[in-house]
């Protein structure tokens, strides 16, 4: 049953990310259907940092992906290794790495937006200090 | 009387190969376990990448060093495998909640199976896949270009 539940989460992951995995990924590699020569600036970067919404989009982004992924490798494992409580080690460390590498992206993610937010509110000061 | 070991029935990875014995819904379903890990890998590789902003370090942007050509083409094949492994991932979802195999029938000589019924469904998620990949491929080529 529990098994079940994680099948399930990792389906609907899959869905989920096919949107937002898909608009990732067209937003910044198919830059001519947005009129754009290139999407993956500086300065566009740094503009999508200081956003709330793409903090919460990176975050979840990185989140149903770890699951997904890591799932999907625990699944092929879980196949290739006979020992069972092999398999029960496999599906712990990834479980950690997946943790792990979750807490890592979103602190990353946090900081850079209150970097890019800072540097956004020095540039308005700027702009206000000289007229 | 025969001895019988345990698992020898395993083929392990090299089974995923079948000596072409299997169906191309097989195969796909192999493919879709690679292009799978491949994804991973790279995901991984860029949750550390793009980590880096927080220290204010932008390498993938114009002028950085994931910004060569090398790497715009690695990008592209990521993407390929993004294209192939979503809409094939869509079409594994729809047939295992039943969608696109038809109505369950009695087991009646000559026997019927289902893979002629959704092998429609596998026609168009291939030729989306095609559309994205075609669409990534002109981008490349427009990058490369300028």
């Amino acid at each position: 049953m529990k098994e079940t539940k994680y099948w399930t989460g990792h389906i609907l992951a899959g869905a989920a990310l096919l949107f937002l995995l898909g608009f990732h990924f067209i937003y910044t590699h198919i830059a001519f259907l947005f009129g754009t020569e290139d999407n993956i600036t500086e300065s566009l970067s740094k503009g999508r940092d200081a956003q709330p919404v793409f903090l919460v989009f990176f975050i979840a982004l990185l989140g149903l992906g770890l699951y997904h992924g890591l799932y999907g490798l625990k699944n092929i494992l879980s196949e290739l290794i006979t020992c069972e409580n092999c398999r029960k080690i496999v599906a712990i460390i990834l479980t950690v790495v997946g943790i792990l590498l979750f807490a890592f992206g979103s602190y990353s993610s946090f900081v850079a937006h209150k970097n890019a937010t800072g540097m956004k509110n020095t540039v308005s000061r700027l702009e206000v200090n000289n007229g | 009387m025969a001895e019988f070991t345990r698992f020898d029935n395993r083929l392990g990875i090299l089974g995923w190969l079948g000596k072409g014995k299997w169906g191309l819904e097989r195969y796909l379903y192999i493919l879709h376990r690679l292009t799978g890990l491949a994804i991973l890998f790279y995901f991984m590789m860029h949750i550390f990448v793009t980590s880096l902003r927080a220290y204010g370090i932008y390498l993938w942007t114009e002028g950085n060093f994931f910004h060569q050509p090398i790497f715009r083409i690695g990008e592209f094949l990521v993407f390929a495998a993004f294209a192939f492994h979503a809409f094939n991932g869509l079409r594994l979802v729809f047939v295992e909640l039943g969608f696109a195999v038809g109505k369950p029938i009695e087991p009646i000589f000559p026997y019927e199976t289902c893979i002629s019924k959704q092998r429609p469904l596998l026609v168009v998620m291939m030729l989306l896949s095609a559309v994205l990949f075609a669409m990534g491929g002109y981008e490349l080529i427009m990058a490369l270009g300028r």
